[in-house]
């Protein structure tokens, strides 16, 4: 399974953009994730499947309400940053 | 009780600001500090009063909502924030919640002039403003509405004069917010608006609001955890966690959300009119009392829903007294804004009345017919 984590740089700005992609009709969610992907402690990221992702984007870019940083997690591989 | 000191707090509000207050109680935990249910409840309810707070005050980002404790702290946050060096401006109508921390400055050297001007008169205001402005002048301060008087002051007139200036302003929309517009995006010079959540907005005591337009940067006055950035050791310069250190008043501000959606459904401008039509009947009547001096404007339009009185029978604080013993609240004396008795000459203080949407004319009936018989 793939999921990207858009990672955040508070709980506000998570709200900000759970609340755009859920608005958009994109399945989304704000989790706590693991230091492997978040390479950081209490970082709030919202979580959205890899179908979805392509879509997600182009809503961010379009509304300027753009991550930290934009990590990749794919089961059984070491999590990865991608440049938006 | 006939409440008639809704510039204090509103005593009467919504249900629906209760039931959001007691609801969160059971379910609210720490915001921004996990993401379990709870602690994503307290952060989903404070996210919503952003975006209702946005709009209501008519910027673009939730982030630009910043919550406290009220207006007294979101004032002195903006003011300490901004001030540096130099001087200040001030109208003659600010409650100690200006004069007070810009008072603080003068240690730092901030100096302040005072733009004293006659009551209701707009003319004269801006013309203090205009004449009052140093090559120095950092920043302005300006209430919307005298918290003594419910003197409606021109602050979009003194917006374009501070603009013009590159001075920038701050307002105090502490009897404002709520039943007249405060829309920054029509504002040009406004850097920081400061209101209260539980008098016009309707929301519980411990809330209040701070509106900080985006790009601006406020020194910190109050710095701690704010539940991002967590391993680092200096404040986040992002908003609005710069200005939200320690734990949210998330029951509170779900309150508040409550209010500001009552006010937002209801329209600021309907809730004016109600409460100017209360003002205008009791200017009517207390023009016909003998022993009675009311502080009113001839304009309608320069007044809102606070007015102030004395008489020459009994010292204010006595008639506060006697309209208490007869179950009638009103506030006597400085009002907690000496500067404005100062500046309009009611040296020794005023009887305060103030409504708000859910006072009704009955209770303005009674008070007038209790007053009545106390004065005459």
């Amino acid at each position: 399974m793939t999921t990207a984590y858009f990672l955040c740089r508070s709980v506000t700005h998570a709200q900000k953009i759970d609340r755009l992609l859920k608005f958009n009709y994109i399945q989304s969610s704000i989790e706590r994730p693991e230091r492997n992907i978040t390479q950081s402690s209490c970082v709030y990221a919202v979580a959205v499947s890899d179908v979805f992702l392509g879509e997600a984007i182009e809503v961010l870019k379009r509304k300027n309400v753009l991550p930290v940083k934009l990590i990749i997690s794919e089961t059984g591989k070491p999590a990865r940053e991608v440049f938006i | 009780m006939i409440y008639l000191d809704n510039a204090a707090t509103t005593l009467i509000k919504p249900p629906r600001v209760k039931r959001a207050v007691l609801e969160m109680f059971d379910k609210c935990g720490n915001s921004g500090r996990s993401a379990y249910e709870s602690s994503m409840t307290a952060s989903d309810v404070i996210y919503t009063a952003r975006e209702r707070a946005a709009k209501l005050f008519g910027v673009e980002e939730p982030e630009e909502i910043i919550f406290t404790s009220n207006a007294t702290q979101a004032l002195n946050m903006a003011i300490k924030g901004i001030a540096k060096k130099g001087s200040c401006i001030i109208s003659g109508y600010e409650h100690n919640s200006v004069v007070r921390p810009i008072n603080s400055l003068k240690e730092k050297g901030i100096e302040c002039t005072v733009a004293k001007s006659k009551l209701f008169d707009w003319n004269d205001c801006i013309r203090a403003f205009r004449a009052g402005f140093k090559s120095n002048t950092e920043f302005a301060v300006c209430t919307h509405v005298s918290n003594v008087f419910g003197y409606i002051l021109p602050i979009e007139e003194i917006d374009e004069l501070c603009y013009k200036k590159g001075i920038p302003l701050i307002i105090d929309a502490s009897q404002s917010a709520g039943t007249l517009p405060v829309d920054m995006s029509k504002l040009k010079a406004v850097v920081c608006v400061c209101a209260p959540g539980h008098k016009g907005l309707y929301g519980p005591q411990g809330t209040g609001i701070l509106v900080c337009r985006k790009g601006i940067k406020l020194n910190t006055i109050l710095e701690g955890g704010t539940g991002s950035l967590s391993e680092s050791f200096t404040q986040p310069e992002f908003m609005p966690d710069r200005f939200e250190s320690g734990t949210m008043n998330a029951p509170g501000i779900a309150g508040l959300a409550e209010g500001i959606s009552y006010v937002l459904e209801k329209g600021e401008e309907s809730i004016f009119v109600h409460e100017k039509d209360l003002i205008d009947y009791l200017v009517s009547e207390l023009s016909k009392m003998q022993n009675i001096r009311i502080f009113s404007s001839v304009r309608r339009k320069k007044q809102g829903g606070v007015i102030s009185f004395i008489s020459n029978k009994f010292d204010c604080e006595k008639i506060g007294k006697l309209l208490s013993i007869e179950k009638i609240a009103v506030r006597s004396g400085f009002h907690c804004a000496p500067l404005a008795h100062y500046t309009a000459g009611t040296n020794k203080g005023t009887v305060r009345v103030s409504v708000s949407d859910f006072t009704t004319a009955d209770e303005v009936e009674t008070f007038l017919c209790k007053l009545k018989k106390i004065i005459e």
